[in-house]
């Protein structure tokens, strides 16, 4: 392969394999998240694949030296306008150790209007993901948010935006409500009824669901990146820091030391305010179907992966007077895929989806 | 009159007038003359071409035969079409120079609204980030006073539960001596008891105010060092700003010489009215103007996010508080903001809507970008996770009404 590989974005990908692997099905499910990025993708063997990449990256000097090094570290990077841009985890190392901050492609779920990079980034990183179509017309389902209710936001743009990156690697592109996905990967066992909450980085989003059908669907504005930034400015350190610390191995039910403590205080309080948020939002909606049974609630997303996630949610949930009789809260078995994995049974059931 | 004739009548007006000596009234009469004879120029004109006529008569050739005659009046006929036809061609090129003139004008025009526009919008800003600049300046200086105000109360408080403990030990000791040999020996072994077990919690109480009187002094240290570093590093940050308004400026200067030069060239063109192909020339050249200036503009976008960014890095470098940056962050987002309504750019303020189509053709400019990478030579984390088959029967089962 060449030291200095170059990638054409200008025409639809070809349906052909990158590299070789297994066989795939068609039909692929995209995890549009503001921290991360999945793909899902299903072999032939049914094994279900899933591909992830952090939603971030940070510009360092540019020279041949650290491009040789990155290459041999196994560090990601693309050069754009004259600078050297470090993708995915690597960023959030880098940004550490200069204690900078990393930046971000999105912000509160959506492509950042901030970040002059974000769109050429972006395109790189979903085509690195996905890869090119299976077949032609190879339906993917991208995951976007619902609309928030304590923020203003136009989901147009960021549609928009995907819609077109898709069509233009040769897919044909549907958008899927992101706790919907949570729905389809979570709650078949109660015939896709339920309430699923995808826990995600810029947002928590939020979908009630009969039999599949989305029947209310909203996100508050706050994430694990609302954590990160309050952490942060308590701690006196990098947004980035405070991520780091919050993914090393936390558990809210046992804070050891004061930055743990931070990170506790915080989470509780973003659970308390997303359970009121969505009671309230179930209290004044006039479009709430009657379930006829009890109903689960399941937690997805990165921001739920920490430990003690769900106690405190059910601490906080004992505490006040849900209007819909609830079975049981429970996480996700992997919160953290679970979004890619409901876009890819809403692609696979697709029915304009080619068949295999 | 025939055209011919009179032009003739004016040809021989010119000749009598410069062959002719002028007498004034007086003279004459003086020379005895009381009446004279007046002849007008059209008359002669008359006359001569009377004689002429009379000449031709009787000579019918004239002196020419009919061939030569048909030949010059041919002649004459094709340079009145040639002449005519010129005449067209001059009004038209004056009318094509007059409407290029118009055009020039009025995007002159239209390019010194913009810069004006433009220079307001500049302008208003910078006067608010001044304001916003000040007011932060203020706001954050009160609260570094009232937290060195807060530290010197606590260490002040702590100065003093120390002084209260110290005297507690003292209380307890002094007590556990006067004991001494007033009272029995097993009393005063318990007093002594009690009056130590006071004593060593009032040492460690002592002790501990005085660990925590030390660890504010310390802090109140840091405190000063880092808002001392915050004052330089916003001095630094302040410096970079006027740079980078000093650059704008000079920038905003040149854009006005380039509309200096576009007018000296338009005064041009309406001089060299009569030569081919200016409106054209100058079309080019004004999209090329036009285009350096829609850079440019977007260049003063950049210098003024850029200089917001210098002063909320140089806050936030310094540890100058969270809310702090947050305020900048916000001052910064108002400025380009402002800028992209000043120059009616698009972008991503919060009531900017879109269409699918419109955001398509803004990711369009990114289809041809060749980026180098090595992103296709490092492997993506990979995650084989649970099969989807039974959701997908189910879901298709529901699908089908089951």
């Amino acid at each position: 392969m060449s030291d200095k590989p170059s990638i054409d974005f200008g025409a639809a990908a070809a349906p052909a394999p990158r590299s070789s692997g297994p066989r795939l099905r068609p039909g692929k499910g995209l995890d549009v998240g503001t921290a991360n990025l999945l793909s899902g993708v299903q072999d032939y063997e049914d094994n279900v694949i899933i591909k992830v990449q952090r939603n971030a990256f940070i510009d360092i000097e540019q020279n041949d030296f650290t491009r040789n090094m990155l290459t041999k570290m196994g560090v990601q990077y693309v050069i754009l306008n004259n600078k050297m841009i470090v993708i995915g985890d690597p960023a959030f190392d880098l940004a550490n150790i200069y204690n900078r901050e990393t930046r971000r492609p999105m912000s509160d779920g959506m492509i950042s209007p901030k970040e002059a990079d974000a769109l050429p980034i972006e395109k790189l990183l979903v085509d690195r993901l996905l890869g090119p179509p299976t077949c032609p017309n190879e339906v993917c389902y991208y995951s976007v948010p619902a609309d928030p209710i304590d923020f203003e936001m136009n989901v147009i743009y960021h549609k928009g935006i995907f819609s077109d990156l898709l069509r233009k690697l040769g897919y044909n592109p549907k958008d899927i409500l992101e706790a919907h996905c949570t729905v389809f990967a979570e709650l078949d066992e109660d015939d896709f009824t339920g309430i699923g909450i995808s826990c995600g980085g810029g947002m928590f989003n939020v979908c009630v669901a009969f039999k599949t059908l989305p029947a209310l669907s909203f996100s508050t504005a706050r994430g694990g990146d609302w954590i990160d930034r309050n952490v942060a400015k308590v701690l006196g350190i990098k947004s980035a820091r405070a991520c780091a610390l919050k993914e090393k191995g936390v558990d809210l039910r046992n804070p050891r030391t004061r930055e743990e403590q931070a990170i506790d205080l915080y989470y509780r309080e973003l659970i308390r305010y997303t359970l009121s948020e969505i009671k309230n939002r179930f209290e004044t909606s006039e479009n709430m179907p009657q379930f006829p049974d009890p109903i689960d609630i399941v937690f997805a997303g990165g921001t739920s992966k920490i430990g003690g996630f769900i106690d405190v949610v059910r601490d906080e949930f004992s505490r006040m007077k849900f209007p819909i009789p609830i079975k049981e809260i429970r996480r996700a078995d992997d919160p953290l895929t679970s979004c890619a994995r409901g876009a890819l049974v809403a692609a696979a059931a697709d029915p304009e989806n080619p068949m295999e | 009159m025939d055209p011919d004739l009179k032009r003739e009548v004016l040809d021989v007006r010119k000749v009598i007038e410069r062959s002719t000596s002028k007498v004034s009234l007086r003279d004459l009469e003086k020379k005895g003359f009381r009446q004279v004879k007046v002849l007008r120029a059209g008359d002669i004109n008359q006359l001569i071409f009377k004689a002429v006529q009379n000449v031709l008569a009787k000579a019918p050739r004239g002196g020419m035969d009919e061939e030569e005659r048909q030949k010059i009046l041919q002649e004459a006929k094709n340079d009145f079409s040639r002449m005519m036809a010129e005449k067209k061609d001059l009004v038209a090129k004056q009318e094509q120079i007059q409407q290029a003139h118009q055009n020039l004008q009025g995007k002159l025009t239209q390019v010194n609204q913009q810069l004006a526009a433009e220079k307001n919008a500049i302008l208003a800003e910078r006067q608010q980030f001044e304001r916003d600049k000040q007011s932060l300046m203020e706001s954050s200086l009160q609260g570094q006073q009232s937290a060195a105000a807060n530290f010197t109360g606590q260490i002040e408080d702590l100065r003093q539960s120390a002084s209260k403990a110290e005297a507690r030990a003292e209380a307890a000791e002094a007590k556990a001596l006067s004991a001494e040999g007033a009272i029995p020996k097993d009393e005063y072994d318990q007093l002594r008891r009690r009056m130590n077990t006071q004593l060593e919690d009032a040492q460690e109480d002592v002790e501990r105010y005085r660990k925590q009187i030390r660890t504010l002094e310390e802090e109140q240290e840091g405190q000063i060092k880092k808002l001392k570093g915050d004052k330089i590093n916003a001095e630094e940050g302040e410096s970079r700003a006027q740079t980078k308004i000093k650059t704008l400026d000079e920038d905003k200067t040149r854009l006005e010489e380039e509309v200096s030069r576009l007018r000296a060239e338009l005064a041009e063109a309406s001089v060299s009215s009569g030569s081919g192909g200016i409106s054209a020339d100058h079309d080019a050249e004004f999209q090329r103007l036009r285009m350096e200036m829609e850079q440019r503009s977007a260049r003063m976008q950049d210098m003024m996010a850029g200089i917001a960014n210098s002063l909320v890095e140089s806050r936030s470098d310094g540890g100058g508080g969270g809310d702090f940056s947050k305020q900048f962050e916000s001052l910064q987002k108002n400025i380009t903001s402002a800028m992209r309504k000043a120059t009616g750019a698009a972008g991503g303020n919060d009531d900017f809507e879109l269409t699918v189509e419109q955001a398509s053709a803004i990711f369009a400019q990114y289809d041809n970008v060749k980026l180098e990478t090595n992103i296709d030579n490092v492997d993506l984390k990979t995650i084989k996770a649970k099969g989807i088959n039974s959701k997908l029967a189910k879901l298709r089962n529901l699908q089908r009404g089951g």
